[in-house]
């Protein structure tokens, strides 16, 4: 896989963009994927305005599975009960492991928030930013991270990390939206894995099936945590 | 059979195999082990090839499927 190119960035902001933008039109995705009593981990409304469905106008054969629609826009949508059967089954998954031993990674802006606080939260080790080679494969790197899992925010963002993983033979848990393939990724929660308010309910919603995993919060309880805690704050300069 | 040769047999029958491709995992290959996502009892094996290309594996117990 190559390194991202300046073109990839460019359609990434432009896809944030567009999420952001849809949000405004998920009400009616929310009418039709509506199934009467079903059990999902929050309000269905709630996930939908968050825009946690919202893909983008790409879709990988890898990804259709978990896709529910093209809209006539172009852009793909997925499915949210698949969404959220995934956040469970990756919380126990993650909640076999010791928690320092969980390392989640996040090169994206958006992520870093919400990764930090996931880790604040779970006692996972987050490493943000720009990712430094060696982390996971280097035996003499001193920082090295001795991770038992490691889980991206982006398998195509995070390319770097899903190398080193593969290298140190390490499982990888990825946040993949309808435009990531598969390749080094050994489970996938499939999500809007670009947008602000996607990325905070998403981590906030597995740092609490973690802990309800775990035993450390009983199933009807909440974390202490918002979902506002959890979401990147823009700077006046971003918002103009 | 020689001690010998029936040594090496009983080597390739202890290594693990690839839960996709049914490989043998050699270990000097690149590959990686976890617990079934799931039910958390079976251990599922990837090889490099099937991580790389994403192909699918099943828990034999409980029917999980991933990535
Ligand atoms: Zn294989
Ligand atoms: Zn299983």
């Amino acid at each position: 896989m190559s390194e991202k190119t300046e073109k990839d960035e460019v359609e990434e902001a432009e896809e944030t963009k567009d999420a952001k933008e849809e949000v405004k039109e998920n009400v009616d995705d929310a009418e039709v994927g509506l199934v009467v009593g079903e059990d999902l981990l929050l309000p269905r409304d709630t996930l939908l305005s968050a825009g946690i469905h919202i893909g983008t106008r790409m879709k990988t054969k890898d990804m259709s599975q978990f896709i529910y629609r093209v809209r006539p826009d172009g852009l793909f949508v997925l499915d949210v009960k698949k969404t959220d059967d995934r956040i469970r089954t990756v919380a126990k998954f993650l909640a076999r492991f010791e928690p320092s031993k969980i390392a989640v990674v996040s090169a994206r802006l958006y992520g870093q928030t919400p990764v930090k606080k996931f880790c604040e939260v779970t006692g996972a080790t987050p490493l943000i930013g720009r990712f430094v080679p060696g982390m996971f494969s280097n035996p003499l790197y001193p920082n090295r991270i001795d991770a038992a899992v490691v889980v991206v925010s982006d398998p195509k963002a995070d390319v770097q990390a899903v190398k080193e993983a593969a290298a140190a033979g390490v499982p990888v848990v990825g946040l993949c939206s309808t435009d990531n393939e598969f390749t080094g990724v050994d489970l996938v929660i499939p999500t809007n894995n670009k947008g602000r308010r996607a990325l905070a309910v998403i981590f906030w919603l597995l740092a609490r099936q973690v802990l309800r995993e775990r035993g450390e919060l009983p199933p009807d309880q909440n974390l202490t945590q918002t979902i506002d805690d959890f979401e990147a704050k823009v700077t006046k300069e971003e918002e103009t | 059979m020689s001690s010998k040769m029936k040594e090496s047999v009983e080597t390739v029958l202890n290594m693990p195999t690839c839960t996709s491709c049914n490989r043998v995992i050699s270990p000097g290959q690149e590959a990686t082990k976890f617990s079934c996502p799931s039910c958390g009892e079976i251990v599922i094996w990837r090889c490099n090839r099937c991580r790389k290309f994403g192909r699918p594996y099943q828990c034999p117990k409980c029917g999980f499927t991933g990535p």
